[in-house]
């Protein structure tokens, strides 16, 4: 997980392409260099899901919800409502 | 009336599809809210798309292009590919595993557990609503827009008070509404959670089909690909700002102006190095003057206007795409999945879809700055550049078909979200589920939909002039300063009740001062660009952090339910 969390910070990081601000040249596709580098950064974002949910997989959490499920939260703070979910 | 036509026949379809879901509908309240937990990942990512990019995406982006210039796809788009795609892994999956294990429906019923408070509900109850509803108003008022250009001259004897007056005769936005409404109530009423998954997975097949379409038919009128690059509106010498080129509908193609037209100046031009530059399709901010026709007198009124973005706006949008974890029509769309696994696609492929949808319209958006008035209302200059460029009124009908699957596609979720919140944690909260029967749920919720959906209606006709990106920023801003709430809750055992309060009442207040500030929905910067939302998020993140840390942990047994050990 802290290795997603590295990769999204650096995707942060690329994503304020202030190198870009006032290129306007056509790159390819009639797009400009602005718009060209950010459809490029959506894809590196998919990328980004893809390792996601083959290396960094929740495993634990998908256990725990297949588990047996429990009637409800017991508490004290609730409605008469939440004790019969 | 052969774009009438197919708008009817869309909707037609769409009632049939409803007809159908609800045939499939299995009675109970759990299929009514969560389809029973039955979605595969085909249609949660249909699904959670489509809930997620509305009019705002079309009408909005295509409008904001228009105003700023290619700028926009990197301040919405690209952030949020990022940005919804770790919420969906980090805070979607998480969300359902607790949701399935435990048995919520609705956002507020986990909030209350994990914060052990039955007034932190009451307190999100209004203030949920209070930000779903700008986002219906969006719709309404996106539809409405839409709508009317791409009809005009259809009724000239029935409808002859036009938003402006080229428009004489297009179905007037009221009528837009007000049927698009019916149709989104009736096939949300029939199939309930499934039948809105079902409508929106063909909806969104729809309109990112469409969108295709449409670029590419514009792209032809334009001469191509490079020959649309050298359309947007360009600053010449004396930084007069003129269009290059007009297009001849008649014979559909792009004619060179000689002179060039001038349609408006840059405010204290000193900067030569802004010559032949083309604004919109870079992001340096140019402040400019332009003129519009009063649509009463026929004068003409100058306006001014920021083109490009400022850094630090562009850098504080960041905030806004995480209002996507609080959406609480999301969060039920969450529960509908079948299992985590069916996530998987949602998580690697809404950066791909966003990226589909919103390049063209961007695209589009910045191109129609060289050909339309400069004044013509943001919302309309989708659809007022289809009907420029493309002309066919079957092609005009199947692609307004497209952006009106896209507005419908988010209103259902939201509809039937504000009738589960309500049914669930207001009605059965107070008396308790054994109160009533599945079918009473199932009527107080459709009950209430009715009601909001009255209320929208009536709003959306008062506002119908606002601008539905700035709108729609807005209800994001107060939805991205609730974001502590959820992501403390999933990931801060130390997080209390207490300082849940004191994060939702923080956002609250700095949201209102600031849209107060606002003009109540107009576009609203603090200081040098920043927008709203950085400040709003961060306020109620610290008064979350800071009254947590001051206040009595939560009980154990509760951490023990929330943070499951990893095994």
């Amino acid at each position: 997980m802290r290795t997603f969390w590295l990769f999204f910070l650096v995707l942060l990081f690329l994503h304020q392409d202030f190198w870009n601000w006032s290129d306007e040249s056509l790159v390819a596709l009639g797009m400009p260099a602005g718009l060209f580098y950010h459809a490029l950064f959506s894809i590196a974002c998919s990328a980004l899901g893809v390792w996601a949910v083959t290396r960094a997989w929740p495993t634990e959490w998908e256990k725990y919800a297949e588990e047996k499920t429990v009637p409800s939260i017991k508490s004290n703070h609730t409605g008469k409502g939440d004790s019969e979910q | 009336m052969n774009v009438l036509l197919i708008i009817s026949g869309y909707l037609s379809l769409l009632l049939l599809l409803g007809w159908g879901s609800g045939r499939m509908f299995r009675g109970t309240s759990r299929d009514f809210f969560v389809a029973s937990h039955s979605i595969g990942p085909f249609l949660l990512l249909m699904s959670v798309f489509g809930t997620t990019m509305t009019a705002f995406a079309l009408v909005g982006s295509t409008g904001k292009s228009f105003e700023r210039g290619i700028g926009t796809y990197g301040l919405m788009a690209s952030i949020s590919g990022l940005i919804h795609m770790a919420i969906f892994f980090l805070i979607g999956i998480r969300l359902w595993a607790l949701g399935k294990r435990h048995g919520y429906l609705t956002q507020i019923q986990f909030f209350r557990a994990r914060f052990e408070s039955d007034g932190l509900g009451y307190i999100l109850f209004p203030i949920l609503v209070l930000l779903v509803v700008p986002y219906l108003l969006i719709g309404i008022i996106g539809a409405g827009k839409v709508i009317e250009p791409v009809t005009a001259g259809a009724f000239p004897d029935l409808f002859i008070n036009p938003t402006i007056p080229a428009w004489v005769g297009g179905i007037p936005p009221w009528l837009t509404g007000l049927v698009i409404c019916i149709v989104v109530l009736t096939y949300v009423f029939l199939g309930g959670s499934r039948g809105a998954a079902l409508a929106n997975a063909f909806q969104t097949v729809v309109f990112m089909a469409m969108g295709i379409v449409a670029f590419y038919f514009v792209v032809q009128s334009l001469g191509g690909l490079e020959q649309a690059g050298k359309v947007p509106m360009r600053i010449t010498e004396d930084g007069s700002l003129v269009q290059d080129y007009r297009f001849e509908q008649k014979a559909g193609i792009l004619l060179e102006q000689d002179p060039p037209k001038k349609i408006g100046q840059v405010l204290n031009f000193t900067n030569s190095n802004l010559t032949d530059r083309h604004p919109h399709l870079g992001r340096d901010p140019i402040v400019v003057e332009f003129k519009k026709k009063n649509p009463k007198t026929g004068e003409l009124v100058p306006f001014e206007r920021e083109l490009g973005i400022p850094f630090i706006t562009f850098v504080t949008y960041l905030f806004i795409p995480l209002s996507v974890g609080m959406f609480p029509h999301l969060f039920q769309h969450w529960l509908t999945a079948r299992n985590a696994r069916a996530f998987k696609l949602t998580v690697i492929a809404h950066p791909l879809c966003i990226l589909i949808v919103w390049v063209p319209c961007v695209l589009i958006g910045s191109w129609a700055t060289g050909l339309l008035p400069p004044g013509i209302p943001p919302p309309a200059v989708l659809s007022a550049t289809l009907n420029m460029l493309v002309g066919d009124p079957w092609l005009t009908g199947l692609l307004t078909a497209g952006v009106l699957a896209a507005i419908m596609s988010s209103m259902d979720s939201q509809f039937l979200c504000l009738g589960t919140v309500f049914t669930n944690d207001i009605v059965v909260h107070r008396a308790g589920s054994k109160a009533y029967s599945d079918p009473q749920k199932l009527k107080i919720a459709r009950s209430f939909i009715v009601v909001i959906v009255a209320v929208t209606y009536l709003l959306a006709m008062a506002v119908k002039n606002a601008n539905v990106f700035d709108l729609a920023i807005w209800c994001f801003s107060g939805f991205a300063a609730l974001f502590p709430l959820i992501f403390s809750a999933l990931y801060w055992k130390r997080a209390t009740k207490a300082g849940a309060i004191a994060s939702v009442l923080t956002a609250l207040i700095s949201w209102a001062w600031f849209f107060h500030q606002s003009g109540y929905g107009g576009e609203y910067f603090v200081g040098p660009g920043i927008v709203p939302a950085a400040i709003c998020f961060i306020v109620s993140a610290s008064a979350l952090v800071v009254v947590s840390l001051l206040t009595s942990p939560p009980a154990q047994s509760t951490i023990d339910q929330f943070f499951p050990s990893r095994s």
